[in-house]
């Protein structure tokens, strides 16, 4: 077994272990997506069969069970994100910042599934598609707006160092910012109008039991997705390197190089290990 | 760190002095909007809600100006290498800058208000300035510590003229929302009151968590 | 018995309401697919890359192979 420590040029990487080559990003891949599929039905079973209907919105209040997880598990992701970042700036490892950006990605996506759906509840329950009275929909408008510019900042910066730098001081802002807009928002509505599509509070049982069990099926979709994503980006870098290496050129996509995903730089250094294939 | 810190800020009043960059601009802006005000909304004068939320976001818009201009001088002008080459602590800059952004926004009001006064409050404003002053100074704060971390994030980008406020307003909308909250009640005609405490905690509140993480996030800008 | 629970509900009827709630769901079930899609090209271009790459390595091996041959065979006919 040799080791050639051959950084490829314009690696900007300080840790000298390997990237995560030969590491099983897609191994707990199993697990995960399993739990969420369990997960997931029943809580649809639950939603649908058990669940009792609420007495003012009848079965329009069934959007709650998604609506209010989604935002749950976006907030949190962002807030994971800005705790990712901290590491990242704290280690200078470039995984954190790739689990760092996955993450918000991901609770991006998650953000505009939930004004998606509260728009259709605001729909049904208001008549109209859009209410400045629910602070949980407005809270999300702004954050959405401003998690909108994280790519765009990401894709302004080509240095990949500074560009994982710029975009982990982003994100702990950010992600400190979202509480406190939360507050903000929630105080600014609070004594104007009554809220208007439901709190989580004073849930009777059965209710709150459904809503815990669709809590944790949007967690662990969150996170199998992010898992997902996190193990397809490793697997792209690591078929570079290994491009890299037959080859001495960087072909494929990326050829312009510039990008405002963080890209691994592998050490191509391939470990004679099997390569963590157990995957799916 | 204190000398330091003075030392930068003489440089920046100084340039701004001379140069006079920003903060005419600024000033400019603000009675300008309050202008365009006047024409849009059709009105002659304004109270309660509506002039707090004009005050507020031309205040807000004026002070996206001087941001966008806070870092652009270091950034063409090598500033930024020849501070990172002197031995002194880094987060020196970000207290100059700081406060150099808290002046410009300060001669900014002592125009703008007054101005705002004169073209479009319909209420006095004498009984409520003191108070007014307090909220100002409060928003004051928050703008300055957001925007000095803003400017410095999108100052080394490609498109800075636009990511400095497209980071920057949302950021600032808490700081909108206790500021236009905590106005409202002095500019209404019939029975001013004080500006509730809730939204002087949120601004307070605001101000220090966003000084704090600016103070600890800055180093990282400056690196290179 | 659900329409017994509906009759007392003063809110939307179940066929304004269903509508609503599927679309919600629905977003939920999209975004989902949206993934499954997004991943299933990624796949595909990986399988094809990794052909190439194999192809390629291939090649360096027979390249390899080749140069050293006409020692082998040398090798192989003093052993006869």
């Amino acid at each position: 077994m040799e080791y050639s420590r051959r950084h490829p040029a314009g690696s900007a990487e300080q840790d000298p272990r390997p990237a995560g080559a030969g590491a099983a990003h897609g191994r707990g891949l199993r697990a995960l997506s399993v739990s969420t599929v369990l997960a997931m039905t029943l809580a649809l079973a639950l939603v649908f069969f058990y669940a009792p209907l609420e007495a003012e919105q009848g079965f329009l209040q069934k959007i709650f069970y998604v609506h209010v997880p989604l935002a749950i598990i976006a907030l949190c992701g962002f807030v994971i994100g800005g705790l990712l970042a901290i590491q990242h700036l704290r280690t200078r490892d470039p995984r954190w910042d790739m689990r760092s950006y996955v993450t918000i990605h991901m609770s991006l996506i998650f953000a505009v599934g939930t004004l998606i759906t509260g728009s259709i509840w605001a729909k049904g329950s208001w008549g109209h598609w859009w209410v400045w009275s629910e602070p949980t929909l407005v809270s999300f408008l702004i954050v959405f707006l401003l998690y909108a510019t994280y790519q765009p900042l990401r894709f302004a910066i080509e240095d990949p160092e500074r560009q994982a730098r710029y975009a982990s001081v982003f994100a702990i802002t950010a992600g400190a910012f979202v509480p406190m807009n939360f507050i903000a928002v929630r105080l600014s509505t609070a004594y104007l109008h009554p809220r208007v599509l439901g709190s989580t509070s004073n849930l009777p049982g059965p209710m709150a039991l459904t809503f815990l069990v669709s809590l944790l099926a949007m967690a662990l979709l969150f996170a199998t997705l992010c898992r997902l994503e996190l193990t397809a980006k490793h697997t792209r870098a690591k078929v570079r390197a290994l491009r890299r290496r037959l080859t001495g050129e960087t072909g494929g996509a990326r050829g312009s190089g510039r990008s405002a995903a963080p890209t691994l730089q592998h050490a191509t250094t391939m470990s004679a290990r099997p390569s963590g294939g157990a995957g799916l | 760190m204190r000398r330091t810190v003075g030392a930068l800020l003489r440089k920046e009043l100084l340039v701004e002095l001379r140069t006079l960059e920003s903060v005419p601009g600024m000033s400019l802006f603000a009675v300008t909007t309050f202008v365009i005000f006047h024409f849009a909304l059709n009105r002659n004068s304004v109270e309660g809600d509506l002039a707090a939320g004009i005050l507020w976001v031309t205040l807000l818009f004026a002070a996206i100006l001087g941001i966008n201009r806070l870092f652009v001088a270091d950034a063409e002008e090598g500033g930024f290498d020849a501070f990172l080459l002197a031995p002194v602590d880094r987060s020196a800059m970000l207290l100059a800058k700081f406060l150099t952004l808290l002046a410009y926004l300060l001669v900014l009001e002592i125009v703008a208000v007054p101005a705002f006064a004169l073209l479009l409050l319909g209420p006095p404003l004498s009984r409520a300035l003191p108070d007014l002053l307090g909220v100002l100074a409060l928003g004051d704060l928050g703008v300055a510590a957001v925007g000095t971390l803003v400017a410095a994030l999108a100052v080394r980008t490609r498109a800075r003229d636009l990511l400095g406020p497209l980071l920057g307003l949302p950021l600032l909308v808490p700081i909108v929302i206790g500021g236009a909250r905590a106005t409202s009640p002095l500019f209404t005609l019939a029975h001013p009151a004080a500006p509730p405490a809730r939204w002087l905690l949120t601004l307070g509140l605001y101000d220090l968590v966003f000084g704090l993480i600016a103070y600890a996030l800055f180093d990282f800008l400056l690196e290179d | 018995m659900i329409a017994a629970a509906l009759g007392e509900v003063p809110a939307l009827p179940l066929h304004t309401a269903g509508k609503y709630v599927a679309a919600a769901y629905v977003v939920l079930f999209a975004i989902v697919l949206i993934y499954v899609m997004i991943m299933a090209i990624r796949l595909s271009h990986i399988e094809r890359e990794l052909g190439e790459l194999l192809e390629l390595s291939e090649q360096a091996g027979e390249d390899s192979s080749a140069a050293r041959e006409p020692g082998t065979a040398r090798a192989e006919s003093t052993l006869a």
